[in-house]
């Protein structure tokens, strides 16, 4: 898996990934965005889903929108039926579309500690990028 | 891009008034003009709310000015602690982000007929049932999971909803800003993911920055309101801070993809593409606002059953009824909304689009729409700070009305970063710190407690003094907290 570091935003979130590659970078944003949302992971993974996931808007031009998108996704089944992403088989892994395989952990409230909540993910600053290093994003959380 | 500092002009123009010029930028239509001391607009200038703020000035039909409030801090597009009215007469925008991602996020304030001596003693029983009796932090679920056909109606009604079920007192709606429910509210314009996140979360208080907080009067500035707003010195309130939850969180991020091409359709220009919007009688301008009335009314159906958590919490820790304690509610205030209200603009009354996006409302005496049991003070003011100083009730003065579409600040503002107060400090130190402080606070998270300290916030204190020697607001009285709730 890639790696993250958090900067600093005044009332925010503010995380920047690098991944050898696209999946890489999807896999590594989406434990980074996680590790601000609990402080305990579910043991092993429980269920498996398919996530697929499209740019928003027939304008996106580059991959942000669809990297949006996807963490949204993740976000979206984590406070419906409280799974945590875990691992992932892609099976298309852009330009226009998302398609994975994803292994998720169950969260228990009663039995994970938790940090914050996460409201969305903004296109503030938002940079999705390849270059010389692999693949590259800067996002910020709204908390 | 990290956040810059601002170096852009500012002129003082006294009055605790600060002006942008509109010549700063070519796309500016009007000023900026920021409140503040020479104290707090030192921290202001190392982010990019100044910058911001001229970005807003830019807004088709804007009118006015691009106003800031001294809690102003950056967020995405428009700043925290910004208000912006636009014409729609002139080509003027709604935009979602004036707005903010928690639609009507917002305080609610209720008294009691309890003193501290009564309350003190029995701190940690209280606070221990309250945590019990009101759900709070991540995943939690509300204590009723509503069908749609519910949530549907609940969109429409607002607190209504929730009242004519059972939870609440008649006269809670008439105590709460538009009654608890905005009219014009479409639950056709709110999408399926948006039900689909809003359906188990009413009744929920949420974490981050939201609470529930056990409050003391601990200073009376203004006796005769305080008397009208039926607080006392020594008197025990509560007070909830939270919104609309997921659903209004969705409804946002809807109408931010909406936006971005409508801004594009409309031909309309912007120093920074997170400002996108499109004109108010546009069909993407109506849905929008209608579907952020959906989740305003979401946001106070959601404190209006929290409301009846805490009452229900309190009365079985003291062996009494509610209305044998006296808990009637003081007031209901959004701070992120944008709402349509007649304005006097330059001689002329006008109905523009006010966005408030960590900004409350602060209405006079004789305003129709302050409650009538308040019409001959003004309307209740609610100032949350930071969890271990302090939090405020003012009452709105003429002068907001005549220079800030009545509106004032709402809150402390941030002063540090999460990360940077994670470096400072950790949640049990910061829970040891409250206790010695005479402060019980119970939280889900001890992370997400640390990121809240007192450190990590401008004085609430420091705000709401410029706010009152501007003339916008007037301090009722100040509130000290005794114990905390977070998720």
């Amino acid at each position: 898996m890639g790696t993250y570091t958090v900067f600093d935003h005044t009332a925010d979130v503010g995380l920047e990934v690098r991944g050898t590659s696209f999946e890489d970078l999807l896999a590594t944003s989406a434990r980074a965005t996680f590790d601000q949302v609990l402080e305990d992971w579910p043991a092993a993974v429980d269920a498996t889903q398919e996530v697929r996931v499209r740019p928003a808007s027939p304008f996106a031009g580059d991959r942000s929108e669809l990297f949006v998108e996807w963490l949204q996704e993740l976000l979206f089944r984590f406070e419906i039926e409280r799974l945590v992403p875990m691992e992932y088989e892609f099976l298309e892994a852009g330009p226009r579309e998302v398609k994975a395989d994803v292994g998720f952990g169950r969260f228990d409230p009663d039995r994970h500690r938790t940090r914050l909540e996460i409201k969305a993910v903004t296109y503030h600053n938002l940079e999705v990028r390849e270059d010389a290093g692999g693949w590259y994003a800067r996002f910020i959380l709204d908390i | 891009m990290a956040s810059q500092a601002y170096r852009g002009p500012l002129e003082d123009i006294g009055g605790y008034r600060w002006r942008i010029p509109k010549s700063y930028k070519p796309c500016m239509n009007v000023d900026g003009i920021i409140y503040a001391d020479s104290k707090l607009i030192e921290q202001i200038r190392h982010d990019d709310a100044l910058e911001q703020v001229a970005n807003v000035a830019c807004l088709p039909g804007i009118q006015r000015a691009s106003l800031a409030m001294p809690d102003i801090h950056w967020g995405y597009g428009f700043p925290i602690g910004g208000v912006a009215a636009t014409d729609p007469a002139e080509g003027g925008v709604v935009s979602p982000g004036g707005v903010g991602y928690d639609i009507n996020c917002g305080v609610r304030m209720i008294r009691s007929d309890l003193a501290a001596a009564d309350v003190q003693p029995r701190i940690e029983e209280l606070l221990a049932q309250l945590f019990a009796s009101v759900p709070c932090g991540v995943g939690v679920g509300g204590p009723i999971k509503f069908a749609d056909k519910e949530l549907r109606r609940l969109l429409a009604e607002g607190a209504r909803y929730i009242v004519e079920a059972g939870h609440g007192w008649a006269e809670d709606l008439d105590r709460t800003e538009a009654g608890g429910g905005i009219d014009g509210a479409d639950p056709g314009a709110v999408s399926s993911r948006a039900y689909d996140r809003g359906r188990d979360q009413v009744g929920t208080l949420g974490a981050g920055n939201h609470f529930l907080e056990v409050q003391v009067v601990d200073e009376v500035f203004d006796t005769g309101t305080a008397e009208a707003f039926g607080v006392r010195q020594g008197g025990v309130t509560f007070m909830i801070h939270c919104g609309s939850r997921g659903l209004g969180h969705q409804v946002c991020d809807d109408y931010l993809k909406t936006m971005r091409g409508a801004a594009r359709k409309y031909g309309i220009d912007l120093p920074d593409p997170q400002l996108c919007c499109a004109p108010v009688h546009s069909g993407e301008g109506q849905r929008y606002l209608a579907a952020m009335r959906a989740a305003a009314n979401y946001a106070w159906a959601n404190r209006q059953l929290l409301t009846a958590l805490v009452r229900g919490a309190v009365a079985k820790v003291f062996g009494k009824s509610p209305e044998g304690l006296g808990l009637h509610l003081v007031y209901d205030v959004a701070h992120n909304i944008a709402k349509m209200e007649p304005h006097d603009v330059d001689g002329r009354t006008k109905t523009v689009c006010v966005h408030r996006k960590g900004a409350t409302r602060a209405f006079p005496a004789g305003h129709p729409e302050v409650p009538a049991v308040y019409r001959s003070v003004g309307q209740p003011v609610l100032i949350p700070g930071d969890m271990g100083r302090y939090s405020f009730l003012l009452v709105g003065r003429p002068a907001a009305m005549a220079e800030t579409f009545g509106s004032v600040c709402h809150g402390a503002g941030r002063a540090m970063s999460r990360h940077e107060a994670m470096r400072h400090v950790r949640g049990e130190d910061v829970r040891r710190d409250l206790r010695q402080r005479g402060i019980l606070a119970l939280a889900k998270s001890w992370r997400g407690l640390a990121e809240e300290y007192s450190g990590a916030y401008k004085d609430v204190a420091d705000v709401v003094d410029v706010v009152e020697k501007a003339g916008l607001a007037q301090k009722v009285c100040r509130l000290r907290p005794i114990g905390v709730i977070k998720g």
